[in-house]
């Protein structure tokens, strides 16, 4: 099948919200984010099946991953002040609460968790773990940063009945 | 475990309780099912089977339990991502809380002063406090060494100050005096020309006292702060024509050529007597340090950001690299004799760095041994 996309995101696709939206501002409520996220999920599992929607997710999330980290983070930080930019960032927005687990910046290797998680936290246990999109938009972070490919897995999640996100971070040596 | 697991192990002992007193009825309602389709062998199956899974996911997680009760945070939970396990959900928050704590004492300890804990109420608040007053330490202490290296400059520009003082203005003046004091002695037996050339030595020690009395007097002035700046547009053509007629004569002494080569249209904004001391420096030493014959040039061109550069260049003995690396350091001793013997400080020098960069431009220098000099400094054409 020929693909012709017609759209490639970039941060500036997401508008002037100020302007847009002088009463409502910014927020909005999390529902409203996971509604979309998972009726998304529904129609594409069903077109696609669940391995090739995680594909998507996981796509997805690092090129939001990426823009992310072009657009509200600071990449000329090292590597501490980069990593309170972004916890400091995920917050401001609402995304989740990041904490460093482990940091091994020889082997760039890193157990980061995420409380409070936009896409998962509170959702009902499933024995699945749902945060494809999350593993990605790390994953995209930390190619924009260091400019190296990285492998994101989620550990735990609320989903599989954990309390927090967890993830294992690790760059992948070519 | 979840008031939601609480809840189904409840219904789970009220069930069994009513089986041991053999009310069937009861249980089947318990379970949202009419007496008839309750089978109790079903329900005891089942219930020694989650009984068996628990005490399973029990003694799957006790390595792991001990290990944090023994503050071994090295260990793993047990790897079964797709099952729950609802003895130890709790302790892997626990176990991730004391990690990240762990993380972030670690980060401290290397410096990194900006970590807030969220953790465990009292302890968060107390943690905070002493990562607070480790801060204010740190910050203390970054002011204090701030205040140390200026006290050691104003300390380098004191010795400066007095060396200056207790050597190089002595030298000109014990040779003053010894002319005086020649004059007094043996004046009657001097010829016309005699006398004439103990008043031309001591005019030529009287304009050096003058000229080093002039650069201490606005080096201090500035220090204090008490130069006054007032920028106004400067034909630059006749202001470096003005300021070589002060070394003129010397020049002519010396048979040393001046020369410009400068755009008669070419203006600059700044202070006019402040450019007139730098020139009246740089070109002091060219002459100072170029030997009979040799020649002074000075060019001008507009430069990058709104500037224009200056430079005297001479054909003079030049200097190494060290002496190069020296000449604007108020900590480093450069001072020697001309070509002639004139007297120099370095103070002119440093007068002139001070200057040129409290008015936003740059001074540098180029030189080779026996080759010459070329003192280049910028200066703004545009009113500020």
């Amino acid at each position: 099948m020929e693909i012709n996309p017609k759209y490639n995101f970039e941060w500036k696709d997401l508008g002037n919200i100020e302007l847009g939206r002088p009463n409502l501002g910014a927020s909005t409520h999390v529902a409203v984010y996971r509604l979309m996220q998972y009726t998304m999920r529904d129609v594409l599992e069903k077109h696609w099946g669940p391995e090739k929607t995680n594909e998507f997710f996981i796509e997805a999330g690092y090129k939001a991953g990426e823009e992310f980290c072009k657009n509200a983070l600071d990449g000329s930080l090292d590597f501490d002040g980069f990593t309170a930019n972004l916890a400091e960032q995920l917050e401001h927005y609402g995304i989740g609460v990041l904490r460093v687990e482990k940091a091994d910046l020889g082997k760039m290797s890193f157990v980061l968790t995420v409380s409070e998680d936009l896409d998962c936290s509170g959702l009902p246990y499933s024995g699945v773990a749902f945060c494809d999109y999350d593993e990605g938009f790390i994953a995209g972070i930390m190619h924009a940063y260091t400019s190296k490919d990285f492998r994101v897995k989620e550990i735990d999640c609320w989903g599989t009945g954990d309390r927090t996100c967890r993830f294992s971070v690790d760059v992948i040596n070519s | 475990m979840q008031s939601e697991e609480e809840r189904i192990v409840d219904v789970l002992n009220r069930i069994l309780l009513c089986l041991i007193e053999g009310k069937r009825e009861d249980a089947a309602e318990l379970l949202g099912l009419a007496e008839s389709e309750f089978s109790e062998r079903e329900y005891c199956h089942e219930f020694l089977s989650n009984l068996r899974e628990f005490i399973s996911q029990y003694f799957g997680g006790a390595v792991f339990l001990n290990a944090i009760a023994n503050g071994n945070l090295e260990v793993n939970p047990p790897d079964d991502p797709f099952r729950q396990n609802y003895v130890i959900t709790q302790y892997k928050q626990l176990h991730s809380n004391l990690l990240h704590l762990t993380w972030q004492t670690q980060q401290i300890a290397r410096g990194d002063l900006k970590q807030k804990v969220s953790f465990l109420g009292e302890f968060s608040i107390g943690f905070n406090k002493m990562i607070e007053a480790l801060r204010e330490k740190k910050l203390m202490e970054d002011k204090i060494n701030l205040q140390n290296e200026q006290l050691l400059k104003l300390n380098a520009e004191k010795d400066k100050f007095f060396s200056i003082i207790a050597h190089d203005l002595r030298s000109p003046f014990t040779g003053f005096l010894g002319l005086t004091q020649l004059m007094a002695e043996d004046l009657k037996a001097m010829s016309l020309d005699d006398i004439q050339g103990i008043a031309v030595n001591m005019r030529d020690s009287a304009t050096n006292i003058y000229r080093l009395l002039e650069n201490l007097l606005e080096w201090s002035r500035m220090e204090q702060g008490l130069i006054p700046f007032h920028p106004v547009e400067i034909e630059l053509l006749g202001l470096v024509h003005e300021s070589t007629l002060m070394i003129l004569e010397a020049a002519r002494v010396k048979g040393i050529e001046i020369q410009y080569s400068i755009a008669e249209e070419l203006q600059v904004v700044t202070d006019r007597n402040i450019l007139k001391t730098i020139l009246r420096n740089l070109l002091s030493n060219a002459v100072k340090f170029t030997p009979r014959g040799g020649q002074i040039l000075i060019t001008a061109k507009a430069a990058a950001g709104n500037s224009v550069e200056v430079c005297v260049r001479d054909s003079g003995i030049g200097m190494n690299a060290e002496l190069a690396g020296k000449l604007f350091r108020i900590d480093a001793s450069t001072g020697r004799e001309g070509t002639e013997g004139e007297s120099s400080t370095g103070l002119g020098l440093i007068l002139c760095k001070e200057f040129v960069e409290k008015h936003g431009g740059s001074i540098r220098a180029e030189s080779e041994e026996g080759k010459g000099s070329s003192f280049y400094f910028t200066i703004g054409n545009q009113t500020p």
